[in-house]
């Protein structure tokens, strides 16, 4: 048969409970990537050869596939004595791949405020932390919260990767389904479908954000 | 083993890796093109149309696309090689992506530009192909030298729908002489040595072009 | 491949060996006219698993299963085969696709897999082992010992008949995470991610002999799922063809008849370390898809 609708609606109740470690995934990645990412970008704003340094370690991440990063950090760290559990590393590999990208959004946020905030924030007395909290950071979080929005997106749909590393997840459950049953189109097309539909939500949510945060710039 | 023996060995899968990145550039550049321009030019209805396909296929998780393709599309009569399940899935994807690289150059062009043209006359596709596409290109150049990036990368997907590429030569290794550090930190190298060039080309090329739009990424 | 180009091959075959049997022996000739594979190409898809089927330092495919179905398929005149490496759960269905006209790869007959594809008659026996830390830590040696266990973890192979028989003699299914491969089940249990994996005995002395990982041993003693006759469960492998290949694999059931009964099986089987009482013995494939294996 080339679609049995009843076996794939069978096959749902598994693949959505097993995508509550997904958006766990999800969150926990989102958070770390961009904490290491404002980490890398202001180390390397800290001197010149943390410049390079930064640069280059951001290169690195970014020339290597999220997949390959994953087999590295499941399979070596073991041997170095570091044993974790797999989500962990899979929240730990999305996390320093999407650093090195969220840290470019970061130095985009910070060079878009312009540099006259900073001074007419000295003029008028406050001093850095306060410069920071109250002016510097809500003029960039309007210039970066449309990227990392999309960046975000991006680091849910690469969930399904954590399923090469044995983590039970929505599309490790699909697969796990299709090795028992011999059927791959049913499952595949509900896991798909689940995707794309979040993914489609949040893209939708992230549009509404951008054009929200452009009235709100324009007063 | 030593490690030039395992990088020997990965590379081993160099031809699948590239093959598979050269036919996604053939899906990915003309489709960004294609479906960038039509969302430009186009309103209403058609306008719809094409965003929904390239919603689509910027949306959907790669990994899930390929394995429904790899297994289900001969069921359905379609019996594609994996190379070119491989190719279509990531090419489409990534040009999705592409696409708002290229609507992007082509908005940020200055409206005085086509109203010139118009009032000399030309036809609005000769508007297109003669004024704005020419200045637009060399804005996106950075963008195809990205897409590049993102295929190669991409191409360690494939190792999943057993096409024999650089992280399923790794794998294969791996599985014949256990030591992970060795085989892994290889397979690291080796898809540096394909990209990180392509990186500092691509900045050089953005340097010159001047500020390109950073298109944010895909895989 | 495709069934076009099958077709198209085996006509284009078809009149060569016609013209060529008026030049070459009478014997030879007639043996490959006979076969209408003669000269094919075959896809195999196998898992890369010493020592079923996997992929040698120096490239070459060999492994019980591969050297057995070289041997049988000699006579038919088929002597080239691409072998495709696929996870061990995505090799059935990869032949339902069309990804690969068999598989060769130490895939054990049950009646849910006879169901969906062809066996050929049993070539194999073995039992299930368990590997775990160096020194049997939790003192493991059957299912039993880890269903009492419920802070034990099981690592599965994805589609592995081993994982089955565990969960048939009583192992709960949360205590049981399931891998792609062997490797990744092995590296669980070193990272502290398992306790303990259920795979074949002779995959089981292939990971510990062939790819000497360190930190591993086998349970023994081990007393695995124990049948409702009393008897102890084995698996049986064979070769797995599509549904629509029922001439192919009749043509090799007649020749692995003939390979055992020339004893050429024998030699293969000690090549990779199986003893003679993991020869399949005189059950037939028919008896084990009706649950009676």
């Amino acid at each position: 048969m080339l679609f049995d609708l009843s076996f794939a609606l069978s096959t749902v109740p598994k693949i959505a409970g097993a995508l509550w470690t997904s958006i766990l995934v999800a969150l926990l990645s989102c958070i770390g990537a961009s904490l290491l990412g404002f980490g890398l970008e202001i180390a390397r704003r800290s001197n010149r050869v943390m410049r390079y340094a930064m640069r280059f370690l951001i290169d690195f991440i970014r020339s290597t596939p999220l997949l390959v990063q994953l087999y590295f950090f499941y399979f070596v760290l073991p041997s170095y004595g570091i044993k974790l559990p797999a989500l962990a590393i899979g929240v730990i590999a999305i996390s320093i791949y999407y650093s090195g990208y969220l840290a470019e959004v970061f130095k985009a946020g910070i060079d878009g405020v312009k540099p006259g905030q900073f001074e007419a924030a000295r003029a008028l007395g406050l001093k850095r932390l306060q410069t920071i909290i109250l002016v510097i950071a809500p003029q960039m979080l309007r210039n970066i919260a449309a990227p990392m929005g999309n960046y975000f997106i991006g680091i849910f749909k690469s969930t399904p990767y954590l399923a090469a590393i044995a983590v039970y997840e929505a599309f490790g459950a699909a697969l796990d389904i299709s090795s028992d049953t011999f059927r791959y189109t049913e499952p595949m097309v509900v896991v798909g479908t689940i995707f794309l539909a979040i993914a489609l939500v949040l893209a939708w949510l992230v549009r509404r954000l951008e054009e929200h945060l452009l009235i709100s710039a324009k007063r | 083993m030593s490690f030039f023996e395992v990088l020997s060995g990965i590379f081993q899968g160099l031809n699948v890796t590239l093959t598979v990145t050269a036919l996604g550039m053939l899906y990915a550049v003309p489709f960004a093109f294609a479906a960038g321009i039509a969302q430009h030019c186009w309103r209403g209805l058609a306008y719809g149309a094409v965003t929904a396909l390239i919603e689509f296929w910027r949306s959907t998780s790669v990994v899930i696309l390929l394995y429904g393709f790899y297994y289900t599309l001969p069921s359905f009569g379609l019996r594609l090689s994996g190379i070119t399940v491989g190719s279509m899935v990531l090419g489409l994807h990534i040009g999705a992506y592409g696409s708002q690289a290229v609507r992007g150059a082509l908005q940020a062009l200055d409206k005085g530009q086509s109203e010139a043209g118009r009032s000399l006359g030309l036809r609005g596709w000769q508007i297109l192909m003669l004024i704005e596409l020419p200045q637009a290109l060399l804005a996106m150049v950075p963008t195809f030298i990205n897409q590049f990036i993102q295929l190669v990368k991409g191409t360690a997907l494939v190792s999943l729908v057993t096409l024999t590429d650089m992280t399923f030569r790794a794998k294969e290794i791996s599985q014949l002489f256990y030591d992970p550090p060795k085989v892994y930190f290889a397979l690291l190298v080796a898809y540096f040595i394909l990209c990180y060039p392509a990186t500092i080309i691509g900045r050089w090329v953005e340097r010159k072009v001047g500020a390109g739009r950073k298109l944010d990424h895909a895989v | 491949m495709t069934a076009i180009s099958r077709r198209r091959l085996s006509l284009l075959l078809a009149g060569a060996v016609t013209v060529l049997s008026a030049f070459s022996g009478p014997g030879a000739s007639q043996a490959q006219a006979q076969s209408e594979w003669a000269g094919k190409k075959l896809v195999v898809g196998i898992h890369n698993r010493t020592p079923w089927a996997y992929r040698d330092k120096d490239s070459k495919v060999v492994g019980i299963h591969p050297d057995i179905i070289r041997a049988v398929f000699a006579p038919l005149g088929v002597k080239d085969f691409e072998f495709v490496v696929s996870d061990f759960g995505a090799m059935i269905p990869g032949l339902l696709a069309g990804r690969f006209d068999i598989i060769a790869s130490g895939v054990a007959i049950t009646p849910p897999r006879c169901e969906q594809v062809l066996f050929s008659e049993p070539d194999v026996a073995v039992g299930d082992s368990l590997l775990v830390k160096k020194g049997n830590p939790l003192k493991l040696h059957s299912y039993e010992d880890i269903a009492k266990n419920p802070k034990i973890r099981l690592a599965g192979g994805r589609g592995s008949e081993n994982t089955k028989n565990a969960i048939a003699a009583g192992v709960p299914e949360s205590q049981i995470s399931l891998f792609p491969n062997n490797e990744a089940a092995v590296s669980a249990i070193l990272a502290d991610r398992a306790d303990v994996t259920t795979l074949s005995v002779p995959s089981a002395i292939g990971v510990i002999d062939e790819q000497k990982v360190e930190g591993i041993e086998r349970a023994v003693p081990f007393k695995g799922l124990i049948k409702p006759n009393g008897q102890p469960a084995k698996l049986y492998t064979g070769t797995v063809f599509p549904k629509s290949s029922t001439k192919l694999r009749d043509a090799y059931n007649a020749e692995l008849a003939k390979l055992r009964a020339s004893g050429g099986l024998k030699p293969i089987m000690e090549k990779y370390n199986f003893t003679a009482d993991e020869d399949a013995g005189a059950i037939t494939t028919a008896q084990i898809c009706a649950g009676n294996g």
